[in-house]
C-alpha cells in the first residue's frame, strides 16, 4: 500500500469518524438508536476501557482492538480514529488551505508534563472522580463540543423549520448558557491549537495520546529514515504536525508519532519508510536530540500558563473531593418542620436510572453528553451546579422540562463507560432513582379547593394515588415502598413556586418494591338493560 | 374513470357489504317503542368497536351526514400514555381507523390525527396501536406536542378559561371529531368527551392550577365545538386512570355511545361507569351553563344491541 493510498483512507475513515461521532452526539431525533451508536464508538478508547473495567463485556472490548492495532502500527487510533484528532487536522487543512501553512520543526516533547496527565487522570478515577479525565479524555472532550453547540443549533433549526411539513419537528433539551460557552471555549482551543501548532494536544495532554504513544514506541511497524537516502532537506519535519521527527539526526520519535504518514509522501528521496522491527538495523546509542534548537525555535506557550493548566488540572479532583456527593435535601432537609423549605431547586438532584450510586457515577461518567443527546424523553441534562462541582455537566434529570419513562431504558444501554450500568426495561421499573415527596399544604386541591390529580394522572406505579377528601374532591397519598422516582408528578404538578409534590434523588439507588397485577382485563356483567 | 386501487376496493365493498347486511336487517332496525330520530345520543353495545360503530353511524344518518366532499377532517381520539389497547388508557384503535375509512369513504379530502400526548408522543401513538390503524386506513398523523402547532383563541362564554393556545388542526379543519375512551380518572372522576378536548390546549397545568372541572366545562364554549362525538367503551378504564397501571384496570364492557351534545354523552357515560351524572364536577358546571343537557331524562336515546 502506498502513503498515498493510505492517505485516502485515513482522510475517509477520519471523515466518517467525525461525521459518525458529530450525529451520535447530537441525534435529535434519535435516528440512530442505542445500536448504531454503541457501533459508532466502540473504537473509542478511554470510555471502552471504562466500560470494560465495569464488566462492558465485547460491546466495551474497542480498546483492546485499539491497542492491539497500536501495537502493530503505532497510533493509528490518533490518525483517524479519535473524533477530536481529525477535528483537528481537519482545523489545520482549512488553515493552511487560507494562509501560509505554518512550519513546526521538531520539539524534544515533554515527558512530565504528558506524565503527569495521565497520573493525575489515575489518581482522579482512583479517589473518586472522573473530573481530570472528563476534561482530557478527546472523546469526551469532543461529546461536549459537540453537545453544546451542534446539538442546540440543530434543534433551533428544527424549531424554525417546523411549520414545513416535511420536517417532523422535534423536542430537545434546553441547553443551558454555560453549557454552550464551555463547549465554544473548548472548541476555540482546540482549533486554535491544531491551527498554530498540529497535534500539540495530543502530544502533550491527552492521555490517550499519552498511553498509546507508551505502546507505539513498541509497535511492529513504525517508520524510519533510511540514513543513506536523506539529504538532510528537512521537508519530513516540516510536515509533521505532532513536531516528532528529527531530520538531523534522522530520528522519529515513535510514542508521539499519531501515523499521518504525511512524512512518506513529503520525502522526494523516498527515504522514509514503514519497516517491521525485524528489518530495523540496530543502531549504535540513540543520538542525543537537539534539546537548545527547540527552545530556541519555539517560543510556544508560556510555560508559566502551562503550569498553570496543570495546577488546575491536578486542582480539579481535590475540589471536587471537598465537594463531595452532598446530600442536599435528604430525608427532607435541615429545617424541616412542620412545614419544609425544600422544594425542586433545592433538592437532591435525580441520577439515571442504573447509574447505582452518586460515589460510583462521579467515578465513571466522563460527561460525554451521549445519554444526554439519546434520551427519548430529553428528561436528561448536563448538570451546572446541581451535582456540586464534582458533577459539572454530568447529567440529571431534570423534572422541570421532562421526566423519565416508565418503558424506556435507553441512557443505560447508550453510556459506553459503565457510569449507567446497562438495565433492561423491566429492570428499569423496579430501580428506584429518587422517592416522593408530597406537601399537602401546597396542593391545590387543599389551597384553592378545586379537583387536580396531575400527580397521580402520571405515576406509573400508582405511588402516588388520589383518595376521597372533602367536598366529593380527592387528594393525592403517596406510598414511597411503590415510588421509582420517574418524576412524572413533579414535572406535572401545576403549583408555583414551589410544586406540591417533587422527587428527591437518592445518592444510592434502591430496589422497588415490585408490582404484581392481573394480566387479563375483567369481564362486565351482562345487563338487561342500559345503564342509561 | 379512476383505476381501482386496492385502497379503494376495500373501500367500496365493505361499503357494499355493510350496505347488504344492514338492508332490512332487524339488527339495525330502530325499535318501534323508542320512536324515531333525530336522536341525542345513539348507544350501542355487545360488539366489536368495529362494528358497533357501523351500527351506530348508520343510525345517525352515516358518514356522510356529518361529511361532505372533499372537507378537511380531524379525528381527536385520546392518546395520552404510552399503553398497548389491552390497558385502555387510549381510544381503541380499530374504532379510530375504522373513523377514518368511513370519513374517506364519505369524501373527506383529508383525515387527520392527533393528540397532545403525555407520554413521548412517537412511542405513544406507536405503542397505543393508533399510529398503525390511521396509516392503513388512509390518515395522516400528526404530532400534537409543540407548541409551535399552537394558537391563541378567546372563549367569551367560558369562565375561568377565557383564553387558550389551541391546536391548529382543530381550529381550521371543516369537521372536528371527538373520540375520547370512557376512563376513571383520579381527579376529574371520570374522562370522556369534555376531558379529552384538553389534549387539544397546550397549557394542560391552567386546567389543574385553576380549577379542573370549571375549565373542562369551560371546552364547551371552545370556538371549534365537535361536530360528532364517539365514546370508546369497548373496554373501560375502572381504576388507576387515567393511565392505567395493569390488563386488571381495563373491563372489557363492549359500549360505544356516538352524539353531538357532548354534556348529555358525559351523563350516559357516567352511568354507564356507575355514577350519578351529578357527581362529576364538569358535567354539573356544564349543564348549568347551557354547554349541553345534563339531564338524560330530556336527552333521546337510541339503543341498540348487536346480536342479540
Amino acid at each position: 500500500m502506498s502513503a498515498r493510498t493510505y492517505r485516502g483512507i485515513r482522510v475517509i475513515l477520519g471523515a466518517l469518524v467525525l461525521i459518525g461521532c458529530a450525529l451520535a452526539f447530537a441525534d435529535i431525533g434519535n435516528w440512530l438508536g442505542a445500536g448504531i451508536t454503541r457501533a459508532i464508538i466502540w473504537l473509542q478508547f478511554a470510555p471502552s476501557v471504562s466500560g470494560l473495567l465495569t464488566g462492558g463485556g465485547w460491546v466495551a472490548a474497542g480498546c483492546i482492538a485499539v491497542l492491539v492495532l497500536t501495537v502493530c502500527f503505532g497510533r493509528v487510533y490518533c490518525a483517524m480514529l479519535c473524533p477530536l484528532g481529525v477535528l483537528m487536522d481537519f482545523s489545520a487543512w482549512i488553515a493552511g488551505r487560507t494562509e501560509k501553512k505554518r512550519r513546526l520543526p521538531y520539539h524534544g516533547g515533554r515527558p512530565w508534563l504528558r506524565g503527569a496527565v495521565v497520573a493525575a487522570c489515575a489518581a482522579g478515577l482512583i479517589a473518586g472522580t472522573a473530573v481530570p479525565l472528563a476534561f482530557l479524555d478527546p472523546y469526551s472532550l469532543f461529546g461536549k463540543i459537540t453537545g453544546g453547540t451542534l446539538r442546540p443549533a440543530l434543534g433551533t433549526a428544527n424549531q424554525l423549520l417546523a411549520f414545513t411539513s416535511w420536517i417532523t419537528p422535534v423536542k430537545v433539551s434546553p441547553v443551558a448558557w454555560t453549557t454552550a460557552g464551555v463547549a465554544l471555549g473548548l472548541l476555540f482551543l482546540v482549533v486554535l491549537a491544531a491551527v498554530f501548532r498540529g497535534r500539540l494536544w495530543c502530544n502533550t495532554v491527552c492521555p490517550v495520546g499519552t498511553v498509546l504513544g507508551f505502546f507505539s514506541k513498541f509497535a511492529w511497524f513504525r517508520l524510519r529514515i533510511a540514513d543513506a537516502a536523506c539529504v538532510g532537506c528537512s521537508m519530513c519535519e516540516r510536515v509533521c504536525p505532532a513536531q516528532c521527527i528529527d531530520f538531523r539526526n534522522h530520528t522519529i520519535d515513535h510514542s508521539r508519532c499519531v501515523m499521518c504518514l504525511d512524512c512518506i509522501t513529503s520525502c522526494t528521496r523516498s527515504g522514509i519508510h514503514l519497516r517491521s522491527r525485524t528489518s530495523e538495523p540496530s543502531r549504535r546509542g540513540t543520538p542525543e536530540p537537539a534539546p537548545a534548537t527547540a527552545k530556541i525555535l519555539l517560543p510556544g506557550m508560556p510555560s508559566v500558563r502551562r503550569r498553570l493548566f496543570l495546577g488546575i488540572a491536578a486542582t480539579l479532583p481535590a475540589v471536587a473531593l471537598a465537594q463531595g456527593p452532598g446530600h442536599r435535601g435528604q430525608g427532607g432537609g435541615k429545617t424541616c418542620g412542620g412545614s419544609c423549605d425544600l422544594n425542586q431547586h433545592n433538592k437532591q438532584p435525580v441520577l439515571p436510572p442504573g447509574a447505582g450510586s452518586l460515589a460510583r457515577f462521579q467515578n465513571l461518567c466522563t460527561a460525554c453528553q451521549l445519554c444526554v443527546a439519546n434520551c427519548p424523553d430529553q428528561v436528561l441534562r448536563p448538570s451546572i451546579t446541581q451535582h456540586g462541582l464534582a458533577g459539572f455537566l454530568q447529567p440529571y434529570q431534570d423534572f422541570d422540562v421532562s421526566f423519565c419513562s416508565y418503558n424506556c431504558s435507553n441512557c443505560s444501554q447508550i453510556c459506553p463507560t459503565g457510569a449507567i450500568q446497562p438495565i433492561t426495561i423491566e429492570q428499569r421499573r423496579l430501580v428506584r432513582t429518587g422517592v416522593v415527596k408530597f406537601f399537602r399544604g401546597r396542593c391545590v386541591v387543599k389551597t384553592d379547593g378545586t379537583a387536580c390529580g396531575a400527580c397521580s394522572e402520571h405515576c406509573p406505579t400508582q405511588a402516588v394515588h388520589m383518595v376521597p377528601w372533602k367536598h366529593g374532591l380527592t387528594i393525592p397519598e403517596v406510598d414511597p415502598a411503590l415510588c421509582i422516582g420517574c418524576g412524572g408528578c413533579e414535572f406535572i404538578c401545576p403549583v408555583r413556586p414551589d410544586k406540591a409534590i417533587i422527587v428527591t434523588g437518592l445518592t444510592v439507588h434502591e430496589r422497588a418494591n415490585p408490582l404484581v397485577l392481573g394480566e387479563q382485563n375483567t369481564v362486565r356483567e351482562a345487563e338487561e338493560e342500559f345503564p342509561f | 374513470m379512476k383505476p381501482i386501487t386496492r385502497r379503494r376496493f376495500i373501500g367500496v365493498s365493505t361499503g357494499a357489504a355493510a350496505a347488504l347486511i344492514s338492508w332490512r336487517n332487524p339488527v339495525f332496525a330502530a325499535p318501534a317503542t323508542e320512536g324515531d330520530g333525530p336522536w341525542d345520543i345513539v348507544a350501542v353495545r355487545n360488539g366489536e368497536p368495529v362494528e358497533m360503530f357501523e351500527a351506530g353511524i348508520a343510525a345517525l344518518g352515516g358518514m356522510r351526514a356529518f361529511v361532505r366532499k372533499g372537507q378537511n377532517v380531524v379525528v381527536k381520539p385520546n392518546i395520552g400514555w404510552d399503553q398497548p389497547p389491552e390497558i385502555p388508557a387510549n381510544t381503541n384503535p380499530d374504532l379510530v381507523g375504522a373513523i377514518v375509512r368511513h370519513c374517506l369513504q364519505a369524501g373527506a379530502s383529508k383525515v387527520t390525527v392527533f393528540d397532545h400526548t403525555c407520554h413521548n408522543w412517537e412511542r405513544t401513538y406507536k405503542t397505543s396501536g393508533i399510529a398503525d390503524a390511521v396509516e392503513a386506513a388512509g390518515g395522516v398523523m400528526v404530532p400534537g406536542n409543540f407548541e409551535n402547532a399552537y394558537r391563541e383563541v378567546e372563549l367569551p362564554k367560558a369562565r375561568t378559561l377565557k383564553k387558550a393556545l389551541v391546536h391548529n388542526e382543530m381550529l381550521d379543519c371543516d369537521v372536528f371529531i371527538n373520540v375520547p375512551v370512557l376512563k376513571h380518572h383520579g381527579g376529574a372522576k371520570l374522562t370522556v368527551c369534555m376531558k379529552n378536548l384538553m389534549g387539544c390546549v397546550w397549557d394542560r397545568r391552567f386546567f389543574h392550577s385553576n380549577g379542573l372541572d370549571q375549565c373542562i366545562a369551560d371546552m364547551c364554549f371552545a370556538p371549534r365545538k365537535p361536530d360528532l362525538n364517539i365514546i370508546d367503551a369497548y373496554r373501560i378504564l375502572r381504576k388507576n386512570g387515567p393511565q392505567g397501571r395493569a390488563m386488571e384496570d381495563g373491563e372489557l364492557a363492549k359500549y360505544q355511545m356516538l352524539g353531538t351534545d357532548m354534556v348529555a354523552l358525559d351523563a350516559a357515560a357516567a352511568k354507564l361507569f356507575g355514577m350519578a351524572p351529578a357527581e362529576i364536577g364538569y358535567v354539573k358546571i356544564a349543564g348549568e351553563m347551557g354547554g349541553g343537557e345534563a339531564d338524560l331524562e330530556k336527552v333521546k336515546i337510541h339503543r341498540i344491541t348487536l346480536g342479540a
